[in-house]
């Protein structure tokens, strides 16, 4: 009698404990589609900003990388693949366009690619999420500061800026006109 | 913010002008100097005038771009009527004469200036001239706006042999031919 009451008790036991699993189990799966659902409503785009020369060389870099990574899902890109996979339709639109603010170029979701030309083909590329008059704006104050840089005949034409003071100055500007 | 103060002035408003003398003391001296180092040595004295050509046209090229006027060219010939007008006069004070092309040379532009500003104060001689530094600026303002080319120069002489000096013809020769 013992060991028959032993047995049912301990099947009663398993039988709880897996109707306590797959109640667990159930909402741990809809606490994960939440969250799955969170991040792809209020997702977060890296952004950039990408000054490069007429080879193709990049002279300035300047990422906003998101700082929590580990709970975001894979649909958010690295800025850099971005602007570089939109190099292509860059080119085309800046040969035949006699303007220096090329408006947008590629578009991801909420965030888009614009593009500015200088007029000895120096390339801008700016990824956010801000209308075309604030990044025009952005582009042609960055555009003076960059004369200035060039300006200095120290500086070989071609090669990265590292003035800790141009960083500063493009600093100032990407939180006043972009809020970054 | 000492930092700042370079990058705190607007180079879009200053119209700098400068004592002739001044620079004529400063060219003049540079010219000594390649001299005393290189001796007779003409072509590489005549490479590196052209080389600092070079390099003041671009800086040059963008500066003027600021100031004048904020668009690109796209087609050669229109950047050539910008070089011609609105680039010479900001450099020199004056227009170049002409555009030209000759009909048995189907790769060359020639531009025509029959008193260089340079070329005022210095002599001529056969090998070297400071004409080799206004062929570098050219030089660098249409490799920097995308149309490769070589400049050369030639000072017009009559059938006879009579040198019409300072009149001065820059000859452009394009190597792309999609460029014309």
């Amino acid at each position: 009698m013992k060991r028959i009451y032993s047995n049912r008790n301990k099947m009663m036991q398993t039988k709880v404990i897996s109707n306590l699993n797959t109640k667990l189990k159930f909402i741990v799966q809809v606490f994960q589609g939440l969250i799955f659902i969170y991040f792809i409503y209020i997702q977060k785009q890296e952004k950039m900003f990408l000054i490069l020369s007429q080879e193709d060389h990049p002279l300035y870099e300047r990422r906003f990388p998101l700082k929590k990574t580990t709970l975001v899902s894979q649909q958010v890109l690295n800025a850099q693949f971005i602007l570089h996979a939109a190099l292509d339709v860059f080119d085309e639109k800046y040969k035949s366009s006699k303007e220096l603010f090329l408006k947008e170029i590629d578009q991801k979701q909420d965030y888009r690619v614009y593009g500015y030309v200088t007029p000895s083909n120096i390339r801008f590329l700016v990824l956010t999420d801000q209308d075309e008059e604030r990044v025009k704006i952005f582009c042609q104050l960055a555009h003076e500061q960059l004369i200035k840089i060039l300006m200095n005949p120290l500086y070989q034409l071609g090669t990265q800026i590292t003035s800790p003071s141009f960083e500063s100055v493009i600093q100032q500007l990407l939180q006043n006109r972009l809020n970054q | 913010m000492k930092k700042f103060q370079f990058f705190d002035k607007n180079i879009r408003q200053q119209r700098p002008e400068l004592n002739f003398c001044t620079f004529n003391y400063v060219f003049a001296e540079y010219i000594c100097y390649l001299k005393r180092k290189h001796g007779n040595d003409y072509n590489e004295m005549n490479s590196k005038m052209e080389q600092l050509g070079v390099s003041v046209g671009i800086r040059l090229y963008e500066v003027v771009s600021l100031r004048e006027r904020n668009k690109r060219e796209t087609k050669l010939v229109e950047q050539l009527r910008f070089i011609q007008g609105i680039f010479w006069k900001h450099l020199f004070g004056r227009q170049a004469e002409s555009i030209e092309k000759l009909k048995d040379r189907p790769n060359d532009y020639l531009i025509r200036d029959e008193n260089p500003l340079l070329l005022k104060y210095i002599s001529e001689e056969g090998h070297i001239s400071p004409a080799q530094f206004m062929c570098g600026i050219l030089k660098g303002v249409l490799n920097a706006s995308g149309f490769t080319c070589q400049v050369s120069y030639q000072f017009k002489t009559d059938e006879r042999g009579v040198s019409y000096y300072p009149h001065t013809v820059f000859i452009l020769s394009f190597e792309d031919a999609r460029d014309l």
